[in-house]
């Protein structure tokens, strides 16, 4: 994880100080808490039978709230970021943190970090257009026609936010994309096949 | 035309309706006006010299019959044309109303205002309209239409601007919208109605012009049904602090996605679109666990669109978000379509086989809402059921209990909306015990579509000792012998062997190597399709997703692309009939129809999923079966399988096993397994047990796609013998 801050990234970490600020609200009792908020998008587009079946596009947004006493501990998630959704996590983690058992080895959350800067994010990943990705597709397949095989696979970008906050001075986050490409080539209708990513 | 529902068709119908009895009601409003007419003088114009000229030119009495009809065919067109769009596209069918409609009033204020007389009324050219009615009376259909066109000119002193040219080109701008290819049709028509109005000196060229011009420029449709700003982000589905009390929801989420569906749809179609749909999905799903002495609970809460377009009807494209807001669904739309435009670049024609248009509400039945029964009284329940296991020699005990409710809002650009609200119900447990043979385990699930019923009939407190003494003697027992034996599996392990070896070798989109990269292939090619011996002839499986079979995880109304929930044969007697199939793979195994597989992990993509893959019963009594047995085994509840990627070889395992003996049950053994070739497999049963301990099983947990999705299915079985199997002890 970084610290650094780009403009984008501000936007999660703006998120995650408002949703922090809530689930500290709500959390009676607890000693210790932490607000994990992650954001994924991604872009594939799978291919089989020489054709471009599935071009999809996904984004979602998931709050992981901690909550811990002495040495015990409860975790609850949601995808709703609505302050009445948040309230129902977190008084569904005290509800857990009364009747948890004590975990002999807990640590304690961490305090205040300071990270190296990871620089994961690269712009022209997230800017590639569909149709140019799409033309990455194709050509395995024309590939594949060429050589009467049936290529099948998938071609997928991502982009991955993590902000977190804890009680104890914890503030960090992390944002990084990936792509990776799988083809397989079936011959004699998938009796011999040859894979590789 | 009414198979989607006939209140909707008048309702829908409504505006056009209404188009033409104003255009009745105003008949002879302009004549009627004290403004003094524009009265065209002849001869003081190019364009009158050029009415004059085609009159001199092409005059012909075939012709003017010809002409008669093509401007007789000004409102059987629309009606024609609106009806067509009704059934293909309502999006486009609203937009086309809207448009005509508009165009009609703008026309009207012109008329009144400043009334114009055709070219004929002052001589300018001659009527041949009138000349043509008298002449074809004897054709019922020219006389029918000239009848019409008469109609129509009934108000001398509406010429400018053109009706007939704003009509038709609208009706060939939407045509050719909906499909291409209608341009072969469409545009002739265009031409031949707007050369008739000059030929038959009904309107001058500026009043052709002005009509056209004014459609162009008009483009009402977009104003008309624009994106509605005053949307807001609605905030949606309040719980309740002191309770779960959600009676609210299910409009919530229904109006919601009726708004957003709209401002969906209609930016897919501002952005051509060939067809478009929607789904708002709110997923609520509550595990209780209790884990030795260790309570724990997850709760998750989902709410999201997704969103997919065809473009150019060869490529697809898919969007989804969890920012249910206006700005982002009509952004969500464009990333779809961008995608969409992608795929079309190396896009094959897709087909998309028909479905007719539902406009429905479903809610499942329950008898009572897991969700809302606390989260207290299901701890109580799990700690009562595994406090019971707690003995000497056991080493894990553990109760889970599954609460969901998925509430989804469909629409699609046909025209159909549907909402269902689906509770689904589970529960597990389960207890290790350790002894000289290792780790024995036993187990027993349920999940169904239902309510926390399941919970009063599953009695996990009452079943735990059983389940307990069972793993306690597993660790004494003596293994399974390997070799050939007859082997009758229990239901639960029927219902496994079903999904496992017929339901996914039976997906489509598998089948077509569209999953080659990833789950695999299939063993059940298309060439089989009728004519491979898949099982005995005591084997047959339906693919089933109506209430009528069950209640199962494979149960709903419509699927995720708005096909209504069907029953259909994948294996029938024995031979192999049947796919689970999408509305863009039907066609390629020759169907017309899909039944209805598309299925979604919350608003996911939809791929193709089983619903209830069942075996259905035979006739034989479970006593009866095992006392028709002289020497076999008994399997009973799946522990583990593996099985190759185009579904033919396996092996499962099973939690217990008895020996059969002289058609009693003997002494039990642990870790049975066998193994087996579907086809063989399945042609090896000889029994099917009936009705009476049929049961549907539910399967939560089955994975698929990239991004993984998980989904739940149903599987109907019976107990059933198959003869000479291969059999083994797992270790």
């Amino acid at each position: 994880m970084s610290q650094s801050s780009t403009q984008k990234q501000t936007s999660l970490a703006q998120q995650g100080h408002r949703v922090f600020d809530m689930v500290r609200k709500f959390a009676k009792g607890a000693q210790e808490i932490e607000a994990t908020l992650t954001s994924t998008t991604g872009e594939f587009l799978r291919f089989g039978n020489n054709e471009l079946g599935q071009s999809q596009f996904t984004k979602s947004r998931t709050l992981s709230i901690r909550l811990a006493s002495g040495k015990k501990q409860a975790r609850t998630t949601t995808g709703r970021l609505d302050e009445s959704f948040i309230q129902k996590a977190v008084e569904k983690a005290v509800d857990q943190l009364k009747t948890a058992p004590e975990d002999p080895d807990y640590l304690p959350m961490l305090g205040r970090q300071k990270y190296p800067t990871v620089n994961r994010y690269h712009e022209r990943t997230v800017e590639e257009s569909a149709e140019t990705k799409a033309g990455h597709v194709g050509h395995a397949i024309d590939l594949a026609r060429k050589n009467k095989l049936l290529a099948s696979g998938i071609l997928g970008t991502s982009v991955d936010e993590v902000f977190m906050l804890n009680t104890a001075g914890l503030e960090a986050d992390y944002k990084g994309t990936g792509g990776y490409f799988s083809l397989t080539m079936d011959a004699d209708n998938g009796n011999q096949t040859g894979a590789g990513s | 035309l009414l198979l989607g529902s006939s209140a909707q068709f008048v309702k829908e119908l409504t505006p056009f309706i209404v188009l033409l009895m104003s255009y009745e009601a105003l008949q002879g409003v302009a004549g009627s006006l004290t403004l003094a007419p524009v009265i065209h003088q002849a001869g003081s114009g190019t364009s009158y010299g050029i009415i004059e000229a085609v009159q001199s030119a092409f005059l012909s009495p075939d012709l003017t019959d010809v002409m008669s009809l093509f401007y007789g065919l000004h409102f059987p067109l629309v009606i024609g044309s609106a009806i067509l769009l009704w059934y293909s596209n309502r999006v486009l069918y609203q937009r086309y109303l809207y448009s005509l409609v508009a165009c009609s009033y703008v026309s009207l204020v012109f008329y009144t205002l400043a009334p114009s007389a055709p070219p004929w009324y002052n001589g300018v050219a001659s009527n041949l309209l009138a000349t043509t009615s008298g002449k074809i009376g004897s054709s019922s259909l020219f006389s029918e239409l000239a009848r019409i066109g008469s109609l129509i000119e009934s108000d001398k002193l509406v010429a400018f601007p053109s009706l007939h040219a704003a009509y038709v080109v609208l009706f060939s701008y939407f045509t050719i919208k909906l499909k291409r290819t209608y341009a072969l049709v469409s545009i002739p028509i265009m031409v031949g109605v707007l050369f008739s109005t000059i030929y038959l000196g009904q309107h001058y060229i500026t009043d052709l012009v002005a009509g056209v011009v004014g459609v162009s420029d008009l483009r009402a449709h977009r104003y008309a049904v624009g994106p509605r700003e005053r949307l807001r982000q609605v905030k949606l589905l309040e719980s309740s602090k002191t309770n779960r009390a959600r009676i609210g929801a299910v409009n919530s989420t229904k109006s919601l996605g009726e708004e957003l569906s709209r401002v969906c749809l209609e930016t897919a179609a501002q952005e051509n679109a060939t067809y478009a749909d929607f789904r708002l999905v709110n997923t609520v799903s509550e595990v209780v666990s209790v884990i030795n002495e260790n309570p724990a609970s997850e709760e998750l809460n989902d709410l999201g669109a997704g969103i997919r377009v065809l473009y150019k009807e060869s490529g697809w494209g898919f969007a989804d978000t969890d920012e249910v807001n206006l700005e982002n669904i009509r952004e969500t739309t464009r990333k779809a379509l961008a995608l969409a435009r992608g795929s079309a670049k190396i896009g094959s024609k897709a087909s998309f086989v028909k479905e007719p248009v539902h406009v429905d509400d479903w809610v499942s039945p329950k008898k009572k809402d897991p969700l809302a029964v606390s989260t207290g009284t299901k701890y109580s329940l799990l700690h009562d059921a595994t406090g019971r296991m707690k003995e000497e020699g056991i080493v894990a005990r553990r109760g889970q209990i599954f609460s969901t409710r998925i509430e989804k809002y469909f629409a699609n650009s046909e025209g159909s909306k549907i909402f269902q609200d689906l509770t689904q119900t589970g529960a597990s447990l389960i207890v290790a015990a350790k002894g000289p043979s290792g780790i024995q385990r036993r187990s027993i699930q349920q999940y169904v579509l239902g309510g926390y019923e399941l919970l009063d009939e599953l009695d996990l407190p009452g079943q735990a000792p059983t389940l307990t003494k069972e793993a306690l003697a597993l660790t004494q027992a003596e293994g399974c012998p390997t070799g050939k034996s007859d082997v009758i599996l229990s239901a639960d392990q029927v219902g496994l062997q079903v999904h496992e070896s017929c339901g996914h070798p039976i997906e489509l989109d598998r089948v077509l190597g569209y999953e080659a990269n990833f789950a695999g292939r299939s063993f059940l090619t298309p060439d089989q399709l009728g004519k491979l011996q898949y099982g005995s002839e005591h084997v047959s499986i339906v693919m089933d997703a109506t209430l009528a079979h069950g209640h199962g995880l494979g149960t709903f109304a419509y699927d995720d692309e708005g096909v209504q929930a069907q029953r259909k044969y994948a294996v029938k007697n024995g031979k192999f009939v049947g796919y689970l199939m999408s509305r863009g793979t039907a066609s390629q195994v020759g169907e017309t129809r899909s039944n209805g597989c598309m299925r979604a992990d919350t608003y996911k993509l939809p791929i193709i999923r089983m619903t209830n893959v069942s075996l259905e019963p035979g006739d034989w009594d479970y006593d009866e079966l095992i006392e028709d047995t002289p020497d076999g085994i008994l399997m009973d509840t799946n522990y583990g399988w593996s099985i190759d990627q185009k579904r033919y070889n396996f092996q499962f395992n099973c939690e217990k096993g008895y020996r059969i003996k002289n058609g009693s049950l003997g002494e039990m053994i642990r870790g049975p397994g066998y193994s087996g070739i579907t086809p063989e497999f399945w042609n090896a049963c000889d029994a099917v047990s009936n009705q009476k301990s049929w049961v549907l099983w539910g399967t939560p947990n089955c994975g698929k796609g990239q991004p993984q999705q998980v989904m739940g299915t149903g599987h109907g079985a019976a107990p059933s013998r198959f003869r000479n199997i291969r059999i083994f002890g797992a270790s």
